[in-house]
């Protein structure tokens, strides 16, 4: 924090002397918004029962800082053992994510989210087309074969998400100092949750933390565990 | 499409081998199926079934199965029920859609062959089926079918009863119409309520004396049941209510603790009563 003053009192000293002087203090505005050192963003989620949230995604959504020229606009979501691994996965807008299948069997992946509707009909290995993510939003994927199979693709807005791990920790490194507003997602986060936005100044070293309680919905998800069969005769 | 069906059940990468273990402990009220007491005594059985499956996946949403099974029960007490059963089944699903709320339509038939240690009881048992299963909302999910179940046993003169009739006791054939709508609680635990109603012949014994010749088809002496006693085939509507909750133990372990009460009415306002409870411990292989 106190590199940036120096650079903001050296920076307003230089401007006093040039005539666009309103043009560069609203430049030092920003400068006082968004420091020149990194800090790190540490959310912690627990449920309302305090046990940690995992597979949940902060995005940050301002400010809006530009993408990384060299930011990968790609994404994989593997299938195994009948399952997506994961199951959670973040590519920021207009990535390709492509949807191998590692099983021996074939798998008919498809969503029919408003973030992004399509279908890839029975295949295996590499042979599927990757999907262009072309809006912002969750996508569910499913198996049309295997019900149980249920997987999510978090397009974000901003290259700035994390996810939280199974300590429920979610932690984005290298952001510039200052104030920040960002979002929670989870697969099972009540509405008024997905809502909320959050508000967290970083500061120029170390790490800048905050706890969230989500309530989450109950986990009701389709039965792989085989059944009774029933009488035969 | 057929085609594709064809030449996709020749890769094996559109197969898929499904095998599961089940093992169960099961609590039968009335085994005999009798009218009333004294004939009424219940008993304890353990099965043991072994199925596997091969699915074929004929073209988006169409599913081909062929598989075979193995199974047999023991009793605690009762002598003379016992039994081993080896069938085959084929079965047709077609998904009218994309995703688990669209209806998803099946046709089986299955054909096992059920011997007992006692050989009047052996028989031919086909199964015909329909189905339709359609989740509701994702807690919610409705099964509707009806089957047509034939049985074919081979009767035995030496154990006939009254001149007056055959001993073809074990040939039966019935009509049901099904209903099971589940509820999925936490972590894909779930409980299903259930409805069967069904039409068609039953058999049930009896200590001989009781008035049953007028409501009976055919009887026979059973020494399945007891070397005292008589089974008689007859026309009944029955009707059960079952209450199973399902527990997934693992990934591909479940546990299903069940209860149906079954009430099958004939003719003269006859009523036969069972009350049978389970517990089936599945594994997929």
């Amino acid at each position: 924090m106190t590199v940036t003053r120096v650079y903001q009192k050296t920076l307003s000293q230089a401007l006093n002397h040039l005539p666009l002087k309103s043009i560069a203090a609203l430049l030092l505005a920003s400068a006082s918004v968004l420091g020149t050192q990194a800090g790190e963003l540490e959310v912690v989620l627990t449920d309302s029962a305090g046990q940690p949230v995992a597979e949940a995604v902060i995005e940050i959504i301002a400010p809006q800082l530009p993408l990384p020229a060299d930011w990968s606009l790609t994404g994989a979501m593997d299938q195994v053992d009948k399952e997506f691994v994961g199951p959670v996965l973040m590519v920021v807008k207009n990535s390709q994510v492509s949807f191998p299948n590692s099983d021996d069997i074939h798998h008919h992946v498809y969503s029919y989210s408003d973030t992004k509707r399509f279908e890839l009909p029975l295949y295996t290995g590499d042979t599927a087309e990757p999907v262009l993510f072309d809006k912002a939003g969750v996508a569910v994927i499913g198996c049309n074969i295997h019900d149980w199979m249920l997987g999510y693709v978090y397009v974000g807005d901003s290259h700035l998400m994390a996810m939280s791990d199974a300590s429920g920790k979610a932690t984005l490194a290298s952001l510039p100092a200052g104030d920040y507003r960002f979002k929670v997602w989870h697969a099972r986060a009540r509405p008024n949750d997905l809502a909320q936005e959050h508000l967290i100044t970083v500061s120029a070293e170390g790490s800048s933390s905050i706890n969230l309680q989500l309530a989450l919905t109950p986990d009701r998800r389709i039965r792989r565990a085989p059944t009774a069969s029933g009488p035969q005769y | 499409m057929l085609g594709l069906g064809v030449t996709g059940m020749l890769s094996p990468a559109h197969a898929e081998t499904d095998s599961v273990l089940s093992l169960s402990v099961n609590s039968h009220s009335n085994i005999p199926n009798a009218l009333a007491e004294p004939n009424v005594f219940g008993d304890n059985f353990a099965d043991v079934n072994y199925r596997i499956n091969r699915y074929f996946v004929t073209s988006p949403g169409n599913r081909l199965s062929i598989g075979a099974e193995l199974g047999a029960r023991q009793y605690l007490r009762t002598q003379g029920l016992e039994s081993i059963l080896a069938g085959l089944n084929l079965a047709y699903s077609h998904r009218a859609g994309l995703g688990p709320y669209a209806p998803r339509f099946n046709v089986g038939l299955s054909l096992n062959r059920v011997e007992f240690s006692e050989s009047l009881r052996d028989s031919w048992v086909r199964l015909l089926s329909l189905s339709v299963s359609k989740r509701l909302t994702p807690e919610w999910l409705l099964n509707m079918g009806v089957n047509s179940r034939q049985r074919h046993a081979q009767p035995d003169d030496n154990l006939i009863f009254n001149p007056r009739f055959g001993s073809d006791v074990f040939t039966q054939h019935s009509q049901e119409f099904t209903a099971r709508l589940e509820y999925t609680l936490l972590n894909a635990s779930a409980v299903t309520i259930g409805y069967r109603y069904r039409q068609g012949e039953i058999d049930a014994s009896s200590r001989p004396g009781t008035p049953l010749l007028n409501i009976t088809k055919a009887i026979a002496r059973d020494a399945g049941i007891g070397k005292d006693y008589v089974t008689y085939l007859l026309n009944a509507d029955t009707q059960g209510l079952s209450l199973d909750w399902n527990i997934p133990l693992a990934r591909d372990t479940g546990l299903t603790l069940g209860f149906e009460r079954l009430l099958s009415r004939a003719n003269q306002g006859n009523k036969y009563f069972n009350n049978n409870l389970r517990a089936e411990f599945n594994v997929r292989f």
